[in-house]
């Protein structure tokens, strides 16, 4: 039996209570500000350790709290919510979607798969159940914003920046919708509530698509050389590589995006262009070509690393010069350095960007204005440019040098052939096989026939003559 | 909504109970007296007769004061146990209601429909396990404390007991339901942001029958895309296919009053190429008289698809500002707006002259009180998709109102309906088994119905035979890895295994006639999507269910009561 009486005994309850409490507070004392290395010796080790939530990112107190709240069911949770998402999905219920996937995301906030799938889900799988144009870049924009706050609340994880931009680069401007996503990019259809800006969520700045994926992919690149979470993406090499490659990307889009820009602007738009390249050319070799990677197998390597450099690489890495300098030429092939190096080189020529401005100039004197003696002559001009160009930059494969290595380029050369011929044809001026006209070396090229071939029927079915 | 909207047959409904009932008292009836036989002997038969007898005495002789009585008692009882804490639950979820309909970046960019289903699906996840528990475990512990025994010393029939437990647990539940549809109501209209507001309606559709024309005109299907959702089919643009929806039985008279007809349509597009991309995909719609043989269209009729229109917010300036034509083109709406008076180009007859032809909508195209409305895809080798409800007549809205409070009679009948059951069963089970049960006869007929249903169709259809076989069946396939095509070995063995799973589908088809349907007392979908919950097929399969497990729980839990032993804990 207690010889205690009721009341002595809750008095001593709570005397243990208050002892207990000393140790309590003096453990699980929680920090006084966000991630710092105050509060109790837990919070303190926490810090010290990054192991606390406020370590990996931004904390959402609702996520935290959910994950107590169900104790141990959050798996299953999990796994119903899921289940629950594919079957809205299914059946087509996009805003549903939406609020189950923001569920799923308070119970795995940290679990990168949960953003990049779900993200993937609404930008691609989502906005091409719409017809209308602005539906689908509405959801596009909605799977974007969602990864941004995927990259704020995992502070280290590389791979979550660099998917947003891909998303910002590649879904806006390569998607077939191209055309619209990158204007709406700037200028957001939904003008009443964007005051005729972008929407900044997801463009803060009111800058290109590319430019804001180079922006990503730079804080991807940051978050990986802190090296706390490992990028399982791709090789260091490439993974890197993706900022300036942003830039090329832009500087090309500029380029192409002349074609329908009006005529005032054409002259800025290539200076644009121009200046980027030169840029792009600057940070290819003198940032990223000289940046040390360590990589397994190879050891360390720069990608444009000299003989001596490398010499030193090897000794520490106790491998040979030879070995070195296999796997460097090797990595040169896999990111493609020597191509867009020389390419950066040829577009950030003043003579290239005239020739490029002066094929689109053409184009629209051909197809809007119906000038074709203006087309002819813009033509002429801009392949006289080309030529010179090509000739300024040939190699081992002869003048052509540069088509060869850059089918994009060669495709644009062939096409402003084919339209200049048909001036000269409507002109009643018909080229003659035999005679010296510009760029003529790459129209009767062995190599460009199939490409030349594929390309004329393109015309003539777009001219009418085909019906096929 | 994507459902098929189907009238509810009340008549087959009400035979197929009675069906039901009539196997159900006469197995109870030849079980009563087999076990009566055993344990009794020979007088068994006759003690059934007798207390059949006196059931129906006690039936028929019951007092409404009494169960009025024991009802409020019951409801005094639930306030003691503080079962009203729930609401405290409910409250605090509303106010941590942003956890889960939270949109940091965009506040205002929410539709209404994320809302409404959460405000529904917290007021049922809440209130079910409120009347589960009330209903489920209140006889039982009457039992087991004992104080069972002093009311059954009084002039009480135990169906006054069963019946008078089931409306008190009744009206708590609905008291419950009632503050909380409340809140639900004002939180709804408060948080839904101002640009989805509009949202907030009651949508009145007529729903008509949907038939398909082939690519060559003959009467076919429609064209599977590869869509895994086999809700809608599609028709192929620029050929002969065409989806026609005849809508019957209208009320002629009353939209004349509105002089014209508003059409709806959730019709969706598939591109087999990209087109023009800042172009919709075009329909064309034709309204038809077979009798007059009239076929009027005009180039009003021809529109653009407006996919999703519902799934996210648009602000009034995207769906009108002139300046968005520079990116967008076509606007796309999905209300058809059909004047009385058509004008139109007849080309059925000779041509040359003036073919212009003017029809007036109710007195030349509606053929008696039917409408043919004929739909063909205007885009060459693009495809648009229809399904039954993808069309129908939108008559004046109604309040939001209107379908909240009828989605939330729906939820009542559905936990009176839980009430009784957990009643019942709580009169021959004790209150955790009894919670089980329901819980189990819950989720049976909510959640994995349309499995049953899916299985059981093909179970009849196909020479009773079901894809990778039954229980045993798709055991002995798994342990041996053989997938559901692969033939199973030819034994006697197999046969037996075969046999046994046949009885077992044979058995689920007989209690599947017994298990509730809890997906009518779900309409959650109507009120989201901004439409009517309709009479014919929504509330009336919800009332029929919950009527037809009135009198035979009543019977099942008053003979319960009557033969259980009271002394047993």
């Amino acid at each position: 039996m207690n010889a205690l009486s009721t009341r002595n005994r809750k008095l001593v309850y709570m005397g243990i209570v208050l002892a207990l409490l000393v140790p309590i507070i003096y453990l699980g004392q929680p920090p006084t500000t966000g991630a710092s290395a105050s509060g109790g010796l837990i919070s303190r080790m926490r810090f010290e350790e990054d192991l606390g939530e406020a370590s990996l990112g931004d904390v959402d107190p609702a996520s935290t709290s959910m994950s107590l709240v169900l104790l141990g069911l959050r798996g299953i949770a999990a796994n119903i919510l899921w289940m629950q998402a594919e079957e809205e999905k299914m059946t087509k219920q996009w805003s549903q979607l939406e609020r189950t996937v923001e569920s799923i995301l308070l119970l795995q906030p940290h679990f990168q798969s949960v953003w990049k799938f779900q993200c993937w889900n609404l930008t691609y799988n989502v906005s091409a159940e719409c017809d209308a144009v602005e539906d689908r870049y509405f959801w596009v924009k909605r799977g974007l914003i969602f990864l941004t706050r995927g990259v704020d609340r995992n502070r280290y994880i590389p791979e979550l920046p660099h998917d947003a931009g891909d998303f910002s680069g590649k879904k806006i401007g390569r998607a077939d919708e191209r055309e619209f996503y990158r204007k709406f990019f700037v200028v957001d259809p939904d003008r009443e509530r964007f005051n005729g800006g972008p929407d900044k969520a997801v463009n803060p700045d009111g800058i290109d698509n590319y430019l804001r994926a180079r922006e990503w992919y730079q804080l991807a690149n940051d978050r990986a050389d802190l090296g706390k979470v490992q990028q399982h993406k791709m090789d260091f090499p490439l993974f890197f590589a993706y900022p300036y490659r942003s830039l090329f990307d832009y500087a090309t889009a500029q380029q192409q995006d002349a074609v329908n820009a009006p005529l005032e602007d054409i002259p800025s738009l290539f200076q644009d262009a121009q200046q980027r390249w030169a840029e792009a050319a600057r940070e290819w070799t003198s940032i990223y070509g000289r940046k040390v990677f360590t990589v397994p197998i190879f050891g360390t390597l720069q990608i444009d690393g000299t003989e001596e450099e490398l010499a030193q690489f090897a000794a520490a890495d106790n491998m040979s010069l030879e070995q070195k300098l296999v796997f460097r030429d090797r990595y040169q092939n896999t990111v493609g350095y020597r191509f867009w190096k020389t390419r950066c080189e040829v577009e950030a020529e003043t003579e290239m960007s005239d020739a490029h401005r002066l094929l689109v100039e053409g184009r629209r004197k051909y197809e809007r204005d119906q000038d074709m003696v203006g087309a002819e002559e813009a033509y002429r001009e801009g392949l006289l440019k080309m030529q010179s160009m090509f000739q300024k930059f040939a190699g081992e494969f002869g003048p052509n040098q540069l088509g060869i290595d850059d089918r994009d380029l060669a495709e644009e050369v062939i096409k402003a052939l084919i339209f200049y011929r048909s001036t000269r044809e409507l002109l009643g001026n018909p080229v003659d096989e035999n005679e010296d006209y510009p760029m003529r070396q790459l129209w009767i090229d062995p190599e460009m026939q199939s490409q030349i071939k594929e390309l004329l029927e393109k015309f003539q079915r777009w001219q009418g003559g085909l019906t096929t | 909504m994507t459902t098929l909207q189907l009238p509810y047959d009340l008549l087959g409904g009400v035979l197929h109970w009675l069906a039901a009932v009539l196997v159900v008292c006469a197995v109870g009836l030849f079980v009563g007296m087999v076990v009566s036989l055993l344990t009794v002997g020979p007088r068994g038969p006759g003690l059934v007769v007798d207390v059949l007898q006196r059931g129906l005495h006690d039936m028929l002789h019951m007092s409404a004061r009494r169960i009025g009585a024991i009802a409020s008692l019951t409801m005094k009882e639930s306030f003691r146990k503080k079962a009203f804490a729930v609401l405290v639950v409910f409250i605090i979820l509303f106010l941590m209601a942003g956890f889960f309909l939270r949109n940091p970046e965009r506040p205002d960019d929410l539709p209404a429909k994320p809302y409404i289903a959460f405000v529904l699906m917290t007021i049922r996840w809440l209130t079910l396990p409120v009347a589960l528990l009330l209903a489920c475990w209140g006889l039982p512990t009457d039992i087991k404390d004992r104080s069972l025994h002093t009311v059954v010393t009084k002039p009480v029939r135990r169906s006054e007991i069963m019946i008078g437990r089931f409306l008190g647990y009744g009206a708590v539940t609905t008291i419950f339901l009632l503050v909380m549809s409340l809140i639900g109501y004002v939180f709804i209209n408060r948080s839904v942001p101002e640009l989805s507001q509009p949202q907030l309606v009651s949508r009145v559709p007529v729903y008509g029958s949907l038939t398909y024309l082939d690519r060559n005109g003959e009467p076919g299907e429609g064209v599977n895309t590869g869509d895994i959702w086999t809700f809608r089919s599609y028709i192929e643009g620029l050929t002969k296919a065409a989806a026609i929806w005849k809508f019957d039985n209208l009320d002629v008279e009353r939209l004349k009053q509105h002089d014209g007809l508003r059409l709806e349509n959730r019709f969706e597009a598939f591109r087999t190429y990209k087109g023009v991309i800042g172009q919709p995909i075009m329909f064309r719609i034709t309204l038809v008289n077979p009798t007059k043989k009239l076929r009027v269209t005009n180039g009003d009729l021809v529109k653009g698809v407006a996919e999703f229109s519902e799934e996210r917010q648009r602000s009034a300036a995207l769906e009108e500002d002139p300046a968005a034509e520079s990116f967008g083109g076509l606007r796309t709406e999905s209300t058809i707006s059909i004047p009385r008076t058509i004008t139109y180009i007849d080309v059925s007859g000779d041509r040359g002259g003036d073919q212009a032809k003017t029809v007036d909508l109710f007195d030349d195209l509606i053929d008696g009180n039917s409408l043919t409305v004929e739909v063909t895809c205007q885009d060459r080798d693009q495809y648009l998709g229809t399904a039954q409800s993808d069309l129908f007549i939108r008559l004046p809205d109604r309040g939001f109102a209107s379908t909240y409070f009828k989605s939330i009679f729906t939820m009542w009948l559905m936990l009176m309906l839980i009430c009784l059951l957990g009643t019942t069963a709580s009169c021959f089970v004790k209150g955790p088994v009894a919670t089980l049960l329901t819980f189990s006869l819950f989720m049976l007929g909510e959640h994995l119905r349309p499995q049953m249903d899916h299985l059981l169709k093909q179970f009849n259809e196909n020479d009773r035979q079901v894809l990778g076989g039954g229980v045993l069946e798709s055991v002995y396939r798994i342990v041996l890895q053989m997938n559901p095509s692969q033939e199973l070995p030819d034994n006697p063995a197999m046969t037996i295994m075969q046999w046994i799973d046949r009885r077992v589908f044979d058995m689920l088809g007989i209690f599947r006639n017994v298990i509730p349907n809890f997906e009518y007392f779900n309409t959650a979908a109507y009120t989201a999507n901004g439409f009517d919950v309709s009479w014919n097929t929504a509330l009336l399969p919800a009332i029929a269910t919950a009527l037809a497990y009135l009198l035979p729980c009543v019977l099942l839990g008053y003979f319960s009561l009557q033969l259980r032993e009271l002394e047993a804990k």
